[in-house]
């Protein structure tokens, strides 16, 4: 059961299988999903899966640069063949944190196209601006709901994230939900921007991110 | 009748766990995301939780009490458990162990030890407290067979006044 939905190397056939075509079957979206947290994993599969979308859950930016075939090795042995239509991934995880693994993907000519959707705990504005600037398609904070994946889904169906930006997905207003779990006093080390309520932010994001967009 | 004094007192048992404030509306998240196809859904969610959990809090706990006083903190491990103890906790719904994580957070970032090994234990104490109580909740619960059309009492009990 803890292995549930997590994807380990695979030992492939020689020959490549190289199904690039958007029809990767029955026009259901392959999600790969990365994060250390093997409750969020679960959660995160079954919130894929009522959305009708397959999923292949890593517990790490290593083992998905693997499973991309990024890894350095030739692609032959690490791609599986099943186009990957969205990416979605944890933020704080160790080793290769989703912001590299962001980066990594951004910089690959094979994979840059993949919408990369960053989830996090912690809604701090300097975090989720840098993932944007870096390509990410959203910020997601965590616990992810069904909502998110719908709206992600859709978002991602519509034009594989080539569109304009006039359907651009907001990030969840859930900065209410997380007054409790800060302390009373304010962290010493924390951003001085985490008191930010998101409602003022999505507009100035979302110009960022149709500035961003035009960088293309 | 038997049956439904053990739906009361299933649905007693999860209302408490709102009321004593051990979770949140997180957790009635994960409920909603069960259905006929993988009725046991909360119920694995949690095992897993609480599987994983107590690796994190025995690591937690090993690994401070191990540290010489003025021994560097274990940047990989220590800091590994910390997070994914929040991580876990804030997925599944659980409101005072992530408090007391965060705190702990807070002071391995801040590189103080001492002040973690004041915060750890509280932290197992209030995870001891939602062990058992979730424990004692899904003990009650009758495992679900897929494909089964019923009605689980954790999306059944709108009499348990929430």
């Amino acid at each position: 059961m803890a292995t549930v939905g997590e994807v380990f190397r695979r030992s492939l056939p020689e020959t490549i299988d190289q199904v690039r075509d958007d029809s990767s079957s029955s026009s259901e979206l392959h999600v790969l999903a990365v994060d250390d947290s093997l409750v969020d994993r679960k959660v995160i599969e079954r919130l894929l899966k009522i959305s009708s979308c397959k999923v292949t859950a890593v517990e790490s930016g290593t083992r998905a640069l693997q499973y991309l075939g990024l890894d350095g090795e030739r692609a032959s042995v690490g791609f599986n063949g099943l186009k990957v239509n969205l990416i979605m991934t944890d933020y704080s995880m160790p080793g290769m944190t989703g912001y590299e693994l962001l980066k990594k993907i951004k910089e690959s000519s094979v994979f840059r196209e993949i919408p990369v959707v960053v989830m996090s705990s912690e809604n701090i504005l300097t975090r989720i601006d840098r993932c944007l600037e870096e390509g990410a398609e959203d910020f997601l904070l965590k616990p992810v709901k069904l909502d998110d994946v719908k709206r992600l889904k859709d978002f991602i169906m519509k034009g594989d994230g080539k569109d304009g930006g006039e359907t651009r997905i907001h990030k969840r207003k859930r900065q209410d939900d997380y007054a409790s779990l800060s302390s009373p006093s304010p962290f010493p080390a924390c951003d001085p921007s985490s008191p930010l309520m998101p409602s003022s932010s999505p507009s100035a994001r979302s110009s960022k991110r149709a500035k961003l967009r035009n960088k293309d | 009748m038997a049956g439904s004094s053990l739906q009361q007192q299933i649905a007693s048992m999860r209302q408490s766990l709102f009321d004593e404030g051990l979770l949140n509306e997180q957790f009635i998240e994960l409920e909603k995301l069960e259905d006929a196809s993988d009725p046991n859904f909360v119920k694995n969610v949690i095992n897993v939780f609480l599987t994983d959990s107590l690796k994190n809090v025995t690591g937690i706990e090993e690994s401070l009490l191990h540290l010489k006083a003025d021994e560097p903190l274990d940047i990989t491990e220590l800091g590994k458990f910390l997070h994914r103890l929040k991580s876990g906790c804030l997925g599944i719904g659980a409101k005072k162990v992530p408090i007391e994580v965060e705190k702990m957070l807070q002071c391995y970032e801040a590189g103080d030890m001492e002040g973690m090994k004041t915060i750890l234990p509280t932290m197992k104490q209030e995870y001891n407290i939602l062990e058992n109580k979730l424990e004692a909740y899904f003990e009650l619960l009758p495992h679900i067979e897929p494909g089964q059309s019923s009605d689980p009492p954790s999306k059944g009990s709108t009499s348990s006044g929430e």
